[in-house]
């Protein structure tokens, strides 16, 4: 016992000894998230359109009308010039083309069907099917508002006989995308901060050569490894708990889950990760290694997780490797922990799989790492 | 100059004897272009839902089998009351519940015509809107056919035309933002740790008591890069073009000597983060935290400008990531020449020579230690 806390307090000199780490904990953390969380957003907004109106009815008007009220799109002009609005769309003026074609009323009221066209700049191509879902939600808005007559009417409870259809946002209805990315920014801040450190502790003890003198000294493999451990998850869980003070106080990001239950399942993820970064570092030989090793890791990890993209569209073959990462679990976990309130027996899984984790990564990076190297 | 070749050979074997950050520098690249290609995507394959129908009729019946046969969405749960919907939210295991029927505890409807209430997570609000979007469409258009004479409901049709990229691939986006990425690491991030690791071990004064002079030594450690740098971005460019289909309309020499200037831009960043720090932990963490963090996040590589907010989108200016991302992507999927890139070209050069004019009069103190 007492040798582990002497190595817990070696490592806390060491990391606090070097001027330059001290604001790279604290600061950079902080940055990262007040920039970060105003920069990540796939929000898709102020979206400028363009209509091409051949037929210049009241119902073409109408519709028209329609999408300029919608706080989405922002109109930007209307003709009958389709080359025009092309040239636009290819200097970026515009993102949306909205086309009525010739004769839209008289073949509406004949045949009582007819078709409009939605132009879309595409090279964003998520923002394309986001800008396409919001063009289609307002034409059904239309025309199931829209009676014999073609009189819209505003009315929420539909005509006709027709049911109504009314929806709820739950969780964030307010829609704000830094609901859903904070938790993502925060748990990779935690990550980054765990294993970086971890890991470049070993590499840089191999480094300069005073691993030799750790080797020939009486601690034992699990208490070195422990002991360096330690420090790192207090670092990481003060970096978590400052995280979530600012994004509370900066995002109004909500927390309506329990804290010890946040807080256990951060310890049990944590083991896990930091025991994969001494587990790099057995491999590394110098720290840049190490740091290219973990750097490589957590960008593969970062993407596969879900953090930004949801795992559900992946191809089967990456969500089967998901499965693999524990980041991905703890990322979902802490969201529904945030966002949705979930309690301890909502995740009883989640535990018992990183719990899991932590056991067969640690188990590893112990056997592997050899006194006498 | 046989010394200075000679010195350029010691960095290139110091280089390539480290295999496993040569694996690192040139596997990357391939391994994110194919996670991005086929992993990454924020299109909407399926959503998983659960449905609670209160009714039990044939019409709701007929509404329950035409929302399922889109194959868009996964019937999860069929609940038998409102109570067992929150735990499956809060569990992540469906994104909607429909609800058919009158009201039950918790949604007040004062309409006795039946009513179609959505419930969705808005966590990730684009999937909840993308859902809501399909949803209300289908609920939309059955009701207008199965409760209005069908002589009287108007159906408006959308035909979508996507222009530039008709498949939405998401490749189009990610592939110049990775060359910007990968780039931007390699040049910038190995030039400020090899100078620095010299510094750390003192191997540094041993350079300056030998014949070479302070620029060829750094000229000398920068070239092996240059190379790596070139070699990486042709990977990149090969493995878009043939393995997504990324097109190079435009001229193919413009755009790998705008590669190569970009390269340079990293490299002088990168003595520039050197030129600060004599310790190699410090150098890694600048550039990871001042130069990754803000290319990857800030240059329009993941998340788009326009939808940042506006203080944010001034910021992005200083990153040249930024800059090189507009010029590769008109150059490859608009054709652009340099008549219409060249104000960004400027910009990127200008970078450049600050980065080098700070570089060279921290060098001179710092070298002649």
């Amino acid at each position: 016992m007492k040798k582990i806390y002497a190595v817990i307090i070696k490592e806390f000199k060491q990391i606090f000894r070097d001027k330059g780490m001290l604001p790279l904990i604290f600061v950079m953390p902080l940055i990262q998230l007040i920039i970060l969380t105003n920069a990540a957003t796939f929000e898709v907004k102020n979206i400028s359109f363009y209509a091409v109106d051949y037929d210049n009815s009241p119902i073409s008007r109408e519709i028209i009308s329609k999408y300029n009220g919608s706080p989405y799109f922002d109109f930007y002009g209307s003709s009958t010039n389709i080359n025009y609005a092309e040239n636009l769309m290819r200097l970026n003026k515009i993102k949306f083309i909205l086309v009525i074609p010739d004769r839209f009323e008289k073949n509406l009221t004949i045949e009582n069907k007819e078709r409009i066209q939605f132009i879309i700049n595409a090279i964003d191509g998520s923002t394309a099917g986001v800008i396409n879902a919001y063009a289609f939600s307002i034409l059904t808005d239309f025309k199931t508002n829209m009676d014999n007559n073609f009189n819209v009417k505003s009315n929420l409870y539909g005509i006709n006989g027709q049911s109504a259809v009314n929806h709820y946002n739950w969780y964030n209805e307010t829609q704000d995308y830094k609901f859903y990315m904070t938790p993502g920014i925060l748990v990779i801040l935690v990550t980054i901060i765990g294993m970086f450190l971890s890991a470049m502790s070993l590499a840089k003890e191999k480094e300069i050569g005073t691993i030799e003198q750790l080797n020939v000294s009486p601690v034992l493999k699990y208490e070195l490894i422990i002991g360096k451990l330690i420090p790192v998850l207090i670092i990481s869980l003060f970096e978590l708990t400052f995280g979530i003070i600012v994004a509370k106080l900066f995002f109004g990001t909500p927390f309506r889950g329990g804290v010890i239950n946040l807080y256990s399942l951060t310890v049990i993820y944590l083991i896990g990760v930091l025991s994969f970064g001494i587990l790099i570092s057995t491999i590394a030989e110098t720290q840049q290694q190490a740091m290219f090793l973990s750097w490589f890791f957590m960008v593969v990890f970062i993407l596969l997780s879900g953090i930004f993209t949801a795992v559900e569209n992946m191809p089967l073959w990456a969500q089967t490797l998901t499965k693999f990462i524990p980041l991905s679990y703890y990322i979902s976990s802490v969201r529904n922990i945030l966002l949705k309130g979930a309690g301890f027996s909502d995740m009883l899984g989640t535990y018992a799989i990183l719990c899991g984790f932590g056991i067969i990564i640690t188990s590893a990076a112990v056997l592997k790492f050899k006194k006498t190297a | 100059m046989k010394k200075f070749i000679a010195f350029v050979k010691k960095e290139s074997i110091h280089i390539l004897r480290d295999y496993r950050t040569l694996i690192i520098i040139f596997g990357m690249p391939v391994i994110q272009i194919m996670l991005f290609g086929f992993a990454i995507t924020n299109e909407l394959n399926y959503a998983k839902i659960g449905i609670l129908d209160n009714l039990k009729n044939m019409n709701s019946q007929k509404l329950v089998s035409k929302i399922l046969s889109t194959g868009f969405f996964d019937l999860q749960t069929y609940f038998n009351s409102y109570s067992e919907i929150e735990p499956e939210f809060k569990q992540g295991k469906i994104k909607a519940a429909v609800i058919i029927g009158a009201n039950s505890d918790g949604l007040v409807s004062e309409n006795i015509k039946p009513n179609i209430h959505l419930i969705l997570d808005s966590s990730e609000p684009n999937t909840a809107n993308l859902i809501l979007s399909y949803l209300s469409g289908i609920v939309g258009d059955f009701n207008a056919m199965s409760f209005s004479k069908s002589e009287n409901y108007h159906n408006i049709f959308a035909e979508t035309k996507m222009r530039y990229n008709p498949e939405l691939k998401s490749s189009y986006m990610f592939v110049p933002g990775l060359m910007a990425v990968i780039l931007m690491l390699v040049s910038a991030l190995m030039t400020s740790i090899s100078i620095t690791k010299e510094k750390e071990l003192g191997t540094m004064e041993i350079l300056l008591v030998s014949p070479l002079k302070p620029l060829q030594i750094v000229l000398g450690k920068v070239i092996p890069y240059i190379i790596l740098s070139f070699i990486n971005s042709i990977i990149i460019l090969v493995l878009g073009k043939f393995v997504f289909e990324v097109p190079v309309y435009g001229n193919l020499f413009l755009l790998l000597g705008e590669c190569c200037l970009f390269i340079i831009t990293a490299l002088s960043l990168g003595i520039m983060i050197s030129s600060a720090t004599s310790s190699q932990m410090t150098a890694m963490m600048i550039a990871l935290v001042a130069l990754m963090m803000p290319t990857i996040l800030l240059s329009g590589f993941i998340f788009p400008i326009d939808n940042m907010p506006y203080a944010l989108q001034i910021l992005t200016n200083i990153i040249p990531a930024k800059w090189f991302i507009i010029i590769i992507k008109n150059i490859m999927l608009k054709g652009a020449g340099l008549e219409f890139i060249w104000k960004e070209t400027l910009i990127l050069i200008g970078m450049t020579m600050f980065f080098i004019f700070i570089s060279v009069i921290k060098f001179k103190d710092r070298l002649q230690l």
